[in-house]
């Protein structure tokens, strides 16, 4: 078994592509989540709407 | 230095994030689908109609409901799809997900569901709603599914909550018409399964689920497709004798009905008559009556929110011509 030389990067993290992917599917998760809680807020805000237009 | 790199120990990577499509995919979408047609012909076809944005968030909470038991469904079933060609792929036995990661996304969504469904529509609604997710993760899932051979007959009532759940949505009150269309979907989903089963290659017997082409043979299950779908032709017929007011419906339906019903059976029949005629058997009568029986429900309830619309036409052009007579 070799000993791992001093200057060899650290084992511990993700490799790079890892990591690029890693991000982007951390942003696109982060973007469908935005647009959901938006989505509802503005649902929210219609339902208000329509249950103080028909007093219900 | 190539050397080194290529010698080096195995990298301490941690897991990928999971990709939200993987969520998405957690909530069988195919199967939404279906909860969302039939949940929609249910609001539609009350004859109280209801505000749109009303009505979308009913139909609204009835998805993110049927998706946070699907998510439920999948955590607690991890062992048994992983064991499974068909299902194998799936997010959590691929290890594309962490358990707790779907389980928690199923308890947010099912629970969502239900405070928003109470909130903007209403407490039976809501409370409908709960008892359906509570009925396929608990009832169907945990309890009955491993248990017993008539699983698909337990399942199938689950899958008949969302007419039932659209109607009160839009009426506020459960009478005979919604729990017809119930009965119509609980009746309609084992010949539509067993058909199924007969001619697709399961593996459920090796991880342990007693389907009932498994456990009671391919008679019994003909036999039993057969006995369904005799039960479901004078149900499906039902909606017929009801008065308008209390949601019947007319001829629309009734000839879709009627035609759908009889061919229903004739198809069934053929099915329960016949037996697998050796190995290279094309299952064609079987693949027939599962085609047909998807058809059959979209017909049904596409019908059934035909006619009535046709009668609010109907009555709307009543009442203009009394008011130009007038």
């Amino acid at each position: 078994m070799a000993e791992p030389e001093p200057d060899m990067p650290p084992a511990l993290g993700p490799a790079p592509n890892d990591a690029a992917a890693r991000r982007r599917i951390i942003a696109a998760r982060n973007r469908v989540l935005a647009l959901a809680l938006l989505a509802m807020a503005g649902l929210f805000f219609a339902i208000t709407l329509v249950k103080l237009k028909h007093g219900g | 230095m190539t050397t080194a790199t290529s010698l080096s120990a195995p990298r301490l990577t941690t897991p990928m994030p999971t990709d939200w499509r993987d969520f998405w995919a957690l909530t069988k979408p195919r199967v939404m689908s279906l909860v969302v047609f039939t949940g929609l012909c249910g609001l539609l076809a009350a004859p109280v109609p209801i505000n749109p944005v009303l009505g979308f968030t009913a139909i609204l909470c009835i998805a993110l409901g049927a998706g946070g038991a699907a998510a439920l469904n999948q955590w607690w079933e991890v062992r048994l799809d992983a064991g499974m060609k068909r299902t194998a792929r799936r997010p959590l036995p691929a290890g594309r997900m962490e358990p707790a990661s779907a389980r928690d996304f199923g308890v947010a969504l099912s629970a969502t569901s239900v405070v928003v469904m109470a909130l903007a529509i209403g407490w039976l609604a809501a409370g409908i709603l709960a008892l359906s997710i509570a009925y396929y993760v608990g009832i169907y899932t945990v309890w009955l599914k491993p248990r017993t051979p008539q699983n698909i007959v337990i399942g199938g009532a689950a899958g008949a909550f969302p007419p039932l759940i659209g109607w009160v949505a839009a009426t506020g009150h459960l009478t005979l018409m919604p729990v017809l269309l119930f009965a119509i979907i609980f009746f309609w989903t084992p010949p539509h399964f067993w058909a199924l089963a007969l001619f697709v290659e399961s593996d459920y017997a090796k991880v342990g689920i007693p389907m009932l082409p498994v456990v009671a043979g391919e008679g019994a299950t003909r036999r039993q497709i057969m006995a369904y779908a005799l039960l479901l032709a004078p149900l499906s017929l039902a909606p017929c004798l009801l008065p308008a007011g209390e949601g019947g419906v007319g001829a629309v339906y009734g000839g879709v009905a009627a035609l759908a019903s009889a061919l229903f059976v004739a198809l069934a029949l053929r099915v329960g008559l016949r037996r697998k005629q050796g190995a290279d058997d094309a299952m064609t009568p079987e693949k027939q009556l599962f085609a047909f029986s998807i058809l059959f429900l979209f017909a049904l309830f596409a019908a059934l929110v035909a006619d009535h619309w046709l009668h609010m036409a109907g009555m709307m052009t009543g009442q203009m011509t009394g008011i130009s007579h007038g």
